[in-house]
């Protein structure tokens, strides 16, 4: 695979199939060609940043002067011999190097190209620039992440559409290989991230249209059952969840609240009476919640039988026996930012079908490995090449 | 704007021109799908793939059918899930039932679960075994906490994922609690890696000269603990993130900032502040202050720019902001309600919205497929009605179930 990334869903996408055993090279060339996940290193070493880091592991660096001609037929020679092009610039930056989709099919007719913009290639918002939070307020997801009674839209401070789309684009590229091992054929594949966040909003999307009203945020409820929500705990800042989707659990969690009355009340005996006093549900659940801490919370009500968690902290995952059960992280070791944990693809394949991430590559690491090796450039070319400045 | 009031997306029949991808990606692929929301989100993108996506319920039926919003009797949760899949009725109480679940496992490309160990025990359907004894089967098992494991055996929903998973901690205003996503997002996330590990296997086993299968596991809440860098930067730092609101946990100004009409998210990295201060003729001169061209420097003095950025966004509409904005190349887009995005003129000219025939709520637009496919839009298709298929799949694979299949009328 080849990838002309910058930020998160292009590198993440790239770096998920390299977890998957692909071969992935990245090409970055200078100024604003390169990753500007590279920028955010605390002493400006483009080699120093954690989140480029996390975003690139296990992928091959090359740094080629892309405005060059000679960098731009290196560019081509690579294309030639990859199966996959991963790109998340604005639309119009591959073209303008050169590499626009016509230009790389005619190149290699069978290549499975994939774009990853904000808005897609083509329309009238096609080139204008966007991060992920601009693209959860475009789609109402913005809107939607919220409590109901709260004035100011919130959504989240996580980039989640970047997330979504590195998740779901290795799916499509892998599904494009399946039929281009069948029909010989590659595809262009044009994911906007807007559109995607409209797909995990597919059932609000056909309510709007089906009932003609735009949908509001719900919070922690649910419209199905009660009680359904995020409810206080003893300490600092700490929180559990807690579902009750039977009337047999209400009964259980009524005998755990120490009010066994409340299994026969007519007001909540019903998960339409539940429904219609959600108010006073939430205020039982609160007070006997806020009396201890958020695992005592989960770990006795699950004992009952009843959906309860901990809103988990970054610290709370670090210790979770659970994630360490699935080894859902591993240490990687890097040249510049030493030793670190990371969490790996959340995805297990039997047969070895995950390979271990390693580390992510300094700039330019890989020019001889990829040029000499695979394109079988004699290292007498490459110091030409670096000499004129085609190559760093 | 009013839903009903959008035009109905324009013919896409000319896709079947370009060649090849009329049937989808993976046409004459098969597969077999059992459970709940997040193996059916799986589904649904493997069904838009190509695949042949065959949903086992019981004769009671799905209880995703009955869950809001409900309209006309359908449940849209439903019909968005299990766009273009077939329904076919086994009963896990009958013998003949379980014993036609084994034969469409044999029949089938991949086998999608996501029901709880204990409906798999009722079906007798034990993975490791299955993939043993059909070693070529893509098995995809997608739960909230996975199959083995501490919490193996804990209950489960949606809220539980996000919460577990430590998105939620950090989603919501800081003063308030925590709050979930929209819909049932921890379980559609959780799908989408069912869907890239489905995917991932099958070019394995397309390309293995074996035609080695897999079994492919994934969880809710793993999948959400791996995103948001929660925890390396705990793990490095010894840090937790706390709920910030809409703010940045970098890069500064970057949030949602109020108008006069509503509401727009700005993001103005450091190759945007120069362009953004030039959009304002008359900003605080203490904003000329160069050490603000760096990102750290601005999240250092959040408050004063936060002070002055509120001022600046307050004095125009939305519409006119995000103009302002745009034309200096500077990242800003409205806070749009989810209606206003799927009427906006790109969501139209990309023709995202398609016509689907829904028996029991007419003719209505569904979210199709997100990304277009050498150009072309791939249809969502109807959902289907309990038991619509179980004849058809179970004689077109030479099933036979006895007396446990039953076609439900509707």
């Amino acid at each position: 695979m080849v990838e002309f990334t910058t930020a998160l869903a292009g590198p993440l996408a790239c770096r998920y199939l390299a977890e998957a055993g692909a071969e992935v090279i990245k090409v970055e060339s200078g100024g604003r060609g390169l990753d500007s996940f590279r920028i955010f290193s605390a002493d400006g070493n483009l080699d120093g940043s954690a989140r480029f880091l996390e975003s690139n592991l296990g992928v091959m660096s090359i740094l080629l002067n892309l405005r060059s001609d000679e960098g731009l037929g290196l560019a081509k020679e690579l294309i030639r011999e990859c199966d996959v092009l991963v790109d998340n610039f604005r639309p119009d930056v591959m073209e303008r190097l050169g590499l626009g989709v016509e230009a790389v099919q005619e190149v290699n007719p069978k290549m499975v190209i994939v774009k990853l913009p904000g808005f897609g290639s083509t329309g009238p918002r096609a080139t204008q620039g966007s991060w992920g939070p601009n693209l959860l307020a475009h789609t109402g997801m913005t809107h939607l992440w919220n409590l109901p009674d709260h004035d100011e839209p919130i959504g989240t401070q996580s980039v989640y559409p970047d997330y979504v789309a590195a998740a779901f684009a290795p799916a499509v590229i892998s599904a494009a290989l399946v039929n281009r091992e069948r029909t010989g054929r590659g595809t262009y594949v044009d994911l906007a991230q807007a559109e995607l966040m409209g797909y995990m909003l597919g059932a609000s999307a056909l309510e709007w249209f089906v009932t003609g009203i735009d949908p509001e945020p719900l919070g922690n409820r649910s419209r199905d059952v009660s009680p359904h929500g995020c409810y206080p705990c003893l300490g600092d800042d700490r929180w559990c969840v807690v579902v009750v989707e039977t009337d047999e659990q209400w009964a259980r969690l009524a005998r755990l609240m120490g009010q066994p009355e409340l299994a026969g009340d007519s007001r909540f005996d019903t998960v339409v009476g539940r429904l219609t006093n959600r108010a006073e549900v939430d205020a039982l659940v609160s007070g006997f919640t806020s009396k201890m801490g958020p695992f005592e919370v989960m770990s006795t009500l699950q004992g009952a039988g009843i959906a309860a968690g901990v809103v988990q902290t970054a610290e709370d995952l670090w210790s979770d026996p659970q994630l360490e059960w699935r080894s859902a992280v591993a240490e990687v070791t890097h040249p510049v930012l030493g030793t670190m944990a990371m969490p790996v693809i959340p995805i297990q394949i039997s047969e070895g079908g995950i390979v271990a991430p390693t580390s992510a590559p300094l700039l330019g690491e890989h020019a001889t490995q990829i040029l000499g090796e695979l394109l079988g450039h004699s290292e007498d070319q490459l110091d030409e090449l670096r000499e004129r400045g085609v190559l760093s | 704007m009013k839903g009903a009031d959008i035009r109905v997306a324009p013919d896409t029949s000319q896709r079947d021109e370009a060649g090849g991808d009329r049937h989808g990606l993976l046409h004459g692929f098969k597969a077999i799908e059992l459970g709940g929301v997040a193996g059916q989100m799986c589904g649904r993108v493997l069904t838009d793939l190509g695949v042949d996506v065959i949903k086992v319920e019981d004769p009671d039926g799905d209880p995703v059918r009955s869950l809001e919003p409900v309209i006309k009797g359908q449940s849209l949760k439903f019909t968005f899930l299990n766009s273009g899949k077939k329904s076919v009725v086994l009963d896990h109480r009958d013998d003949a039932g379980r014993e036609a679940l084994h034969s469409l496992a044999s029949e089938v490309d991949l086998v999608i679960v996501s029901s709880s160990n204990s409906v798999l025990e009722a079906w007798d359907l034990d993975l490791d075994r299955l993939h043993e004894e059909l070693p070529g089967l893509v098995i995809v098992s997608v739960t909230g906490f996975g199959r083995e494991g501490p919490f193996a055996d804990f209950a489960y929903h949606d809220i539980l994922g996000m919460a577990m998973g430590g998105l939620m901690y950090v989603s919501g205003d800081p003063d308030g609690s925590p709050v979930t996503a929209p819909e049932t997002q921890a379980s559609y996330f959780a799908g989408v890696f069912a869907a890239q590990g489905a995917m991932l296997a099958l070019y394995r086993r397309e390309t293995d000269p074996l035609r080695r299968g897999a079994l492919v596991d994934v969880t809710a809440q793993q999948a959400l603990a791996s995103i948001e860098q929660l925890i390396r930067i705990y793990g490095r730092q010894g840090r937790v993130p706390v709920r910030t609101g809409s703010q940045h946990k970098h890069v500064a100004p970057a949030r949602v900032y109020p108008t006069k009409d509503g509401h727009v998210s700005l993001f103005v990295t450091d190759q945007h502040w120069s362009s953004f201060i030039e959009t304002w003729p008359d900003h605080p001169p203490e904003l000329d202050d160069p050490s603000l061209n760096a990102t750290q420097e601005r999240m250092a003095r959040l408050d004063t720019i936060d002070k002055h950025v509120r001022e600046y966004t307050g004095r125009y509409a939305s519409e006119e902001f995000v103009e302002r904005m745009v034309a200096a190349g500077v990242p800003c887009t409205p806070v749009n309600s989810l209606g206003e995005f799927l009427s906006d003129a790109q969501t139209e000219y990309r023709r995202l919205l398609g016509k689907v025939n829904q028996p029991g709520l007419g003719e209505v637009l569904q979210i199709s497929f997100p990304p277009l496919l050498n150009g072309h839009r791939v249809e969502p298709r109807p959902a289907p009605h309990l038991g619509e298929h179980t004849e058809q799949i179970l004689e077109g694979l030479g099933v036979r179930a006895g007396g446990s299949v039953r076609e439900i009328e509707t």
